[in-house]
This record gives C-alpha cells, sequence and structure tokens, in this order.
C-alpha cells in the first residue's frame, strides 16, 4: 500500500511535494536496513525521488528571492545527484525526474557563470563509503559507487590527493567553482527576466537562442549611410556581417500565470561594475 | 582515417618493467589496463579519472579477466580537459573484436548519460594489440561520432598485421 501511494505521488503532474509521505518513507527506510535489504535500497531511491522534487522547489525559491549565487550551487549538487541516480537506475519516465533535470539545464542557461576553475591532480587514494577498504579494481571490495547497499549509498572517498594545477575552464565537470571578479559582480539580468516571468517551480517554459541585428542596425537601408558612420552605404559596408549581430534568447511560458507587460530587455554582458 | 595512427613495436623494447611483464603475459581471455606512468612530471602510476568505472564495465560486458598492468595501488589522474579519455587497453587480437565494441557502448553510454552532443566530444584513447612477440599500438584522437569508424578501422588494421606505420 505504501509503495502504491509514494509511486501515485511520483507520478502526478502537476508535481506536488508531500512533506508527510517524504517522512513516513524516511521512517520505514530506517526498520527496513535492519530487516529488509531490498525493501531498503527501493525506499532509498523513492526518498530520493522525492527530495529531489523537494530541493528543486527550493532552488527555485531561492531564485524567487534573487539568491542566485546559493541557487546555483543547489542546482549543480541537485543536477550531480540526478546524473548519478541515472547511472545505475533506470528512473521510471513518469516520475518527471528527467523533466528536473531538464529545467535544472534550462535555468543554468540563464546565468552569467562562463568561467570556472578546475583542478588538475592526482588521487592517490580513496576510500569505499560502505566498508572502508581503500579502492583499488584489481583489488575490489564488492562495492561500486553510486550503487546502494542496504538502504546505504555507496561513495567513494577522497582521503589523498595531490593537486597539480588549476585552470579556468568553460565547461568543467564540477560546476561549483564560479570565477569571480574583486571590482565587478555577475550581471543577472536576463535571470531576473525569467524569474519575473514565472510563478511556480513546475510551470513550463522554453526558449529560443537567436542572432539578432543590432539596435543600430535595425532600420538600416541598403542604400542610406552606414549606421556605423562610414559615409558608405550600408549595402557596401557593414551589411551581412557578423558583429552587425548580437545574442537574443526568447522565452516562452506555456500557460504564463502573470502578465508580462513590455518583456524585451537589453543585457550587457556577464559582468557589471560593483555598487 | 587520419585520427588513428599506429605503429608496430618490440615487447622486449617496452621499458617499464611491470608494462612488459603485463603485455608478455597477457592471454586470449585478458583484458589489461596500462597507466600512464609520470603524470604532468610527477613520479608513479596513474590511470585516467573514473578508470574504475570502465575496468567494472568491461570486467561485466566482456567475460574476460581484467588485468591492471601495475595493480599495487591505485592512482587517477585528473585532467581539465573535457575530452574523455579512457585507460589505455591491452588485449590479443582475439579479443580486440569484443574490446572494440565495448569501448564504443561505453563512451556512447557515457555521452548520452551526460546529456552531452556527440558532435562536440572529443575522445581519446591507445590500444595495444599483441602479436607474438610484438604489439600494434594504436592511438584514436577525435570525435566521439568517428568512434565506431575508427574501431572497425583497428579491427581491419591489426587483422592485417599492421605493417604500415
Amino acid at each position: 500500500m505504501m509503495m502504491d501511494t509514494i509511486a501515485k505521488n511520483l507520478s502526478e503532474w502537476p508535481i506536488r511535494v508531500d512533506i508527510e509521505l517524504l517522512k513516513s518513507i524516511q521512517n520505514d527506510l530506517v526498520q527496513a536496513k535492519i530487516s529488509n535489504c531490498s525493501l531498503a535500497n527501493e525506499l532509498w531511491y523513492l526518498k530520493q525521488f522525492m527530495l529531489i522534487r523537494m530541493n528543486y522547489v527550493e532552488i527555485f525559491n531561492m531564485l524567487q528571492n534573487k539568491q542566485y549565487s546559493e541557487a546555483w550551487s543547489s542546482l549543480a549538487d541537485l543536477e550531480n545527484t540526478i546524473i548519478m541516480i541515472k547511472d545505475t537506475f533506470e528512473i521510471p519516465q513518469i516520475y518527471h525526474i528527467d523533466y528536473i533535470l531538464e529545467y535544472i539545464h534550462k535555468i543554468q542557461k540563464f546565468y552569467p557563470y562562463k568561467f570556472f576553475t578546475s583542478r588538475e591532480e592526482i588521487i592517490k587514494e580513496m576510500k569505499c563509503g560502505i566498508c572502508g577498504a581503500v579502492v583499488n579494481p584489481a583489488k575490489s571490495c564488492g562495492h561500486e559507487a553510486g550503487r546502494v547497499y542496504c538502504g546505504v549509498l555507496c561513495a567513494y572517498e577522497i582521503t589523498k590527493l595531490d593537486l597539480i594545477s588549476l585552470a579556468v575552464v568553460e565547461n568543467p565537470y564540477d560546476k561549483y567553482a564560479v570565477l569571480k571578479l574583486s571590482d565587478k559582480e555577475h550581471n543577472y539580468d536576463l535571470l531576473d527576466f525569467l524569474m519575473n516571468g514565472l510563478s511556480d517551480a513546475f510551470e513550463e517554459w522554453d526558449y529560443i537562442e537567436k542572432q539578432v541585428p543590432k539596435p543600430e542596425f535595425k532600420n538600416a537601408f541598403m542604400n542610406k549611410p552606414c549606421p556605423c558612420g562610414s559615409n558608405k552605404k550600408y549595402k557596401h559596408c557593414c551589411y551581412g556581417k557578423e558583429y552587425t549581430l548580437m545574442p537574443h534568447i526568447e522565452v516562452i511560458i506555456k500557460n504564463p500565470k502573470k502578465k508580462l507587460g513590455d518583456n524585451i530587455i537589453i543585457s550587457n554582458g556577464l559582468w557589471k561594475d560593483k555598487e | 582515417m587520419e585520427e588513428i595512427k599506429y605503429v608496430t613495436n618490440d615487447i622486449e623494447h617496452i621499458e617499464d618493467n611491470y608494462v612488459r611483464e603485463c603485455i608478455r603475459a597477457i592471454t586470449d581471455n585478458q583484458i589489461a589496463l596500462i597507466p600512464l606512468i609520470g603524470f604532468r612530471g610527477k613520479e608513479g602510476y596513474t590511470y585516467p579519472e573514473g578508470t574504475i568505472d570502465f575496468f567494472n564495465y568491461l570486467k561485466v560486458k566482456s567475460n574476460q579477466e581484467m588485468k591492471l598492468a601495475f595493480d599495487d595501488y591505485y592512482n587517477e589522474n585528473v585532467m581539465h580537459s573535457e575530452w574523455i579519455r579512457i585507460a589505455e587497453i591491452a588485449v590479443t587480437c582475439g579479443v580486440l573484436p569484443i574490446v572494440t565494441g565495448l569501448i564504443v557502448s561505453f563512451i556512447t553510454d557515457k555521452i548520452k548519460r551526460g546529456k552531452k552532443d556527440p558532435k562536440k566530444v572529443k575522445v581519446d584513447l591507445a590500444i595495444k594489440v599483441k602479436k607474438g612477440s610484438k604489439t600494434i599500438d594504436f592511438s584514436f584522437e577525435g570525435d566521439a561520432t568517428k568512434l565506431e569508424e575508427a574501431m572497425r578501422s583497428i579491427k581491419e588494421i591489426a587483422n592485417d598485421d599492421g605493417h604500415n606505420s
């Protein structure tokens, strides 16, 4: 009965976070760890699916409150959790976890975080989170990272590490280490714009990326002077040149609950001066 | 294929004792993973990040005996590069078709799980194919979309003895 209730809740649309149900899963999990390992494993996964939904709502609330930096780390945490579970477990489509992962990636796209620090290192020792054995595939302890053993997730703990170097990269595996500048702050205009249009965490929305003419070239005529001020005709000057275009993101909210009004903003770059 | 390079070497000329002995001893039912020696000027043997997953994957899917050429301790090197890197593999010609198929499926799964565009993913790998007292050493650096074709070429070259290096 309990399993049916959980599955029903996880399959519901729109997604509803049931805190009481989560508490009872937690209680059952504690019991099952002692008496029934396969049930404990099943409950562990169900608990994670509930937590993923709950955490996503919390992140959405952070975004609504403009706690963008904190929300970024939580998004990365949640993304890593989902990818880790997907590595070892076939998540039923009806639980909407892929939907949440898709929206995590969409929200990340609206962040001005494009540069990160990345470590080069030698991991000299890892220990198994279940039995404490030193990890060596040739002398395996039998536990694999990412798998669940009697309701407990196996993770490897890095116990010895040599840091070799740090670099600035654009697409790191580890998204936590966002590069910050001492005299600038990130420009969150795009996120502000998006969050102003959204009313709840599970509202459906999408975006289209385009290249559109910069405002000064928008109404240029072929046979008139070029807007760049060269005194040449536009068609003999900047017409068709890539630099006359700028990136444009169009946000589409499926069933908007808010009236957006004049929903065009012009945002300049990833950074702005600190106030 | 431009992305594939290969050269034939005598096993006796392999400098590192562990690697030489491992390849000399390798049989038709084994797959060995070869460490990188001296990562970024640091002494010691390291395997690319995540080798443990690759090792377990081959172990389960190939039904072959898995070995690490150096297994006294297991160190992983972690690089900035976004490229998918897997540990160098040593096999006999008989096991090569199984291994090449598994490399393709392992990397394809990895790309799919990471929700990455295969057209933007680069792969770096190397395979030593043992043939008597020699090895044909293959390396592939290129787009993930060309991986399947590369593995097919490696099998063909290995079967043709790989004399043209």
